[in-house]
């Protein structure tokens, strides 16, 4: 049975203009392990569906299945605990949390999860390793440029081990450089962990190393 | 710990905002403290110059003569009474009364009045009323045909020293008795009040007028007689205790029978003071919490503040997995810290302040003659009220709590998604 499974997802949005099809009735499925980019021309509903998968947003019709758990019918409270259990997010303006460390923001998660303060340390410096970012572990968000702020959010999306990672534009605001190394790194911590990555981009150097890639537009898979 | 941490953080995230709020509260702290501080000396000047003008701190009754007024009801074995107040060490001075409600004329009109017979020397070691003589002299001898009257009652009698006054009063045996006084002193009150109603006579000749020569035979000693005793002790705040302890000491002596006696402390004899106290405490606390109420809008208002600028962060936080409760507790121990670190401050000023002041005192000399009226001196000490600290911190963890809902709430209406799309 796959991880993530999509079945004629809709989302409408009300705007001056009138109602939005955001997206379109879509049917999809993502397998453990995927490394996979949504992909598609601006406003084609690729940051609505993976708010979608992530249950940040809920699609007006459809059912969003996370292994046998259906996701679209779970109440705000409980999606909040089912996000902080199974999902981990990277967003496009990193979203770090300014008056903690590097450190202190890639174990936030484990925290509000209840781990030991140890185990949390361990592991929070372990994933700041495998970023690269370990002698930057004290440092503030605004000591760090936007790629070393975008590995300490990915080290927070891995913290807790989550089922699969939702990164929304991950690279929108880095540099090649910062690009290159960030998606090697993410690209190894899906090989050697496993983990699942789902990214909406419409940035090539992210699709040329995606292993499937989902094109949308007008809010329907093509 | 995380929230305490970040909510540490985030109060100084904007620093200066945060010390203009720290600020302000430490400062209301301090001001009302030193309020309550400043209107509790006053009051309690003004009670100990009452208490020692004419009230006493403790009083004993026989018990018939309060119920009935009845004059012949003196207290049984005065003089074992007396001797266990001379052996208590918290009791500094004392003076058996006579009580006797009479009518006095002289000069130009009469007036009802409190005639109280005491022996000189006990009852001006016990009241200032007795000590401040302004016209003349305080008798000197408890047989005299002498009176010391108030000033108002002279000044409203039209009367002098040397003049001709009336007691006309009623004996024990039912009878009303007249007598001639000579006016020998004017005394100089604390209160209109007092200097109207109250006048001193010697013991031993309204004793001998009232009709107790018969009743105690050939061996008349006007010292076993009495309606009531007052007395002083080195606290008046805690008269509770030697009142208790003297009723205590009175049945195990078997001295009296059971209830002949009354014994009351200043707050029983004249409620209205304990009243006042009370009635402070409560207006000072009432007025803080108007200053600190004051303080929670402003407090409020920087929360709203903040809420408003890290709304991005805080939909980034409900992403990820924070939920509402854990949202809520860091909104209100923002708020709660921020209140936290004004009071201290506060508390150590008002603190120091009142110490200070409580030393060198206040002189208001405009005002002099305004609180002379209430028997009140022109140089006022505060009071240092540790009492007040614990309220008064109770009062603003409250009102921080309160003031930290509306912001709290606010942030629990965000939407995450729309959250983070705010720039």
């Amino acid at each position: 049975m796959s991880l993530i499974r999509l079945k004629n997802i809709l989302k409408i949005y009300e705007s001056q203009s009138g109602k939005v099809r955001a997206i379109n009735g879509v049917s999809v499925e993502f397998e453990s392990g995927e490394f996979t980019s949504i992909v598609g021309p601006s406003g084609c509903g690729k940051t609505t569906l993976l708010n979608a998968i992530g249950g940040l947003d809920k699609p007006n019709s459809g059912e969003i299945w996370i292994d046998k758990t259906e996701i679209t019918k779970m109440s705000d409270k409980d999606l909040i605990d089912f996000r902080l259990k199974n999902i981990g997010f990277v967003f496009q303006a990193y979203n770090l949390i300014p008056v903690l460390t590097a450190i202190e923001n890639t174990t936030f998660i484990l925290e509000l999860q209840g781990v030991p303060k140890r185990i949390r340390n361990d592991r929070g410096m372990e994933l700041l390793e495998a970023v690269g970012l370990s002698d930057k572990a004290n440092s503030r968000p605004n000591q760090l440029s936007g790629g070393q702020q975008q590995r300490v959010a990915v080290a927070r999306a891995l913290a807790s081990s989550p089922r699969f990672v939702l990164a929304d534009e991950p690279t929108a605001n880095l540099d090649s450089k910062s690009t290159s190394k960030l998606l090697d790194i993410m690209s190894e911590l899906n090989s050697k962990e496993e983990t699942t990555f789902i990214f909406s981009t419409h940035d090539q150097r992210v699709i040329d190393r995606a292993r499937r890639i989902i094109y949308l537009e007008d809010g329907r898979i093509k | 710990m995380t929230i305490l941490i970040i909510a540490w953080r985030n109060i100084w995230r904007n620093s200066w905002r945060s010390a203009v709020v720290i600020g302000a509260m430490s400062l209301g702290v301090w001001s009302g403290i030193f309020m309550m501080g400043w209107a509790q000396g006053l009051n309690n000047q003004r009670t100990v110059t009452l208490l020692d003008d004419n009230v006493g701190h403790g009083r004993i009754t026989s018990f018939n003569y309060l119920e009935k007024q009845d004059p012949s009801s003196i207290i049984d074995n005065l003089k074992s009474v007396e001797e266990m107040i001379i052996a208590d060490p918290n009791i500094t001075a004392y003076s058996s009364r006579v009580v006797c409600n009479a009518m006095v004329q002289g000069g130009s009109g009469s007036a009802p009045v409190i005639a109280y017979g005491v022996t000189p020397k006990s009852e001006q070691s016990l009241f200032s009323a007795a000590r401040n003589i302004s016209s003349g002299n305080f008798f000197k001898s408890s047989f005299a045909e002498d009176v010391v009257l108030g000033e108002k009652l002279a000044n409203r009698l039209e009367v002098e020293i040397d003049d001709r006054i009336i007691l006309t009063f009623q004996d024990i045996n039912g009878g009303v008795h007249s007598a001639l006084f000579w006016l020998v002193g004017i005394y100089d009150g604390a209160s209109n009040l007092l200097e109207e109603s109250m006048i001193y006579v010697p013991k031993g000749t309204i004793s001998s007028q009232m009709g107790f020569t018969d009743t105690t035979n050939i061996d008349f000693n006007f010292n076993s007689i009495a309606h009531e005793v007052n007395y002083r002790v080195k606290e008046p705040y805690q008269i509770e205790e030697t009142s208790s302890s003297l009723e205590g000491e009175v049945k195990k002596r078997e001295i009296h029978n059971d209830n002949s006696l009354i014994f009351r402390t200043w707050k029983e004899v004249s409620p209205e003071l304990g009243v006042a106290d009370a009635i402070l405490a409560q207006s000072l606390l009432l007025f803080m919490m108007i200053i600190l109420l004051a303080m929670s809008f402003g407090i409020l208002n920087t929360m709203l503040m903040a809420i408003l600028e890290r709304t991005r962060e805080l939909g980034m936080l409900m992403a990820v997995g924070m939920n509402r409760q854990k949202i809520f507790n860091l909104i209100v121990t923002e708020t709660i810290l921020l209140s936290f670190f004004g009071l201290p401050i506060g508390l150590l000023f008002g603190h120091i302040s009142l110490y200070v002041t409580s030393k060198t005192g206040i002189t208001l000399k405009s005002v002099e003659q305004g609180l002379a009226q209430y028997g009140i001196e022109s140089t006022v000490y505060p009071a240092i009220v540790p009492e007040y600290y614990l309220p008064v911190t109770a009062l603003v963890l409250v009102l921080s709590f309160l003031s930290a809902l509306h912001p709290a709430r606010k942030a629990l209406k965000l939407n995450p998604i729309e959250s983070m799309r705010v720039l």
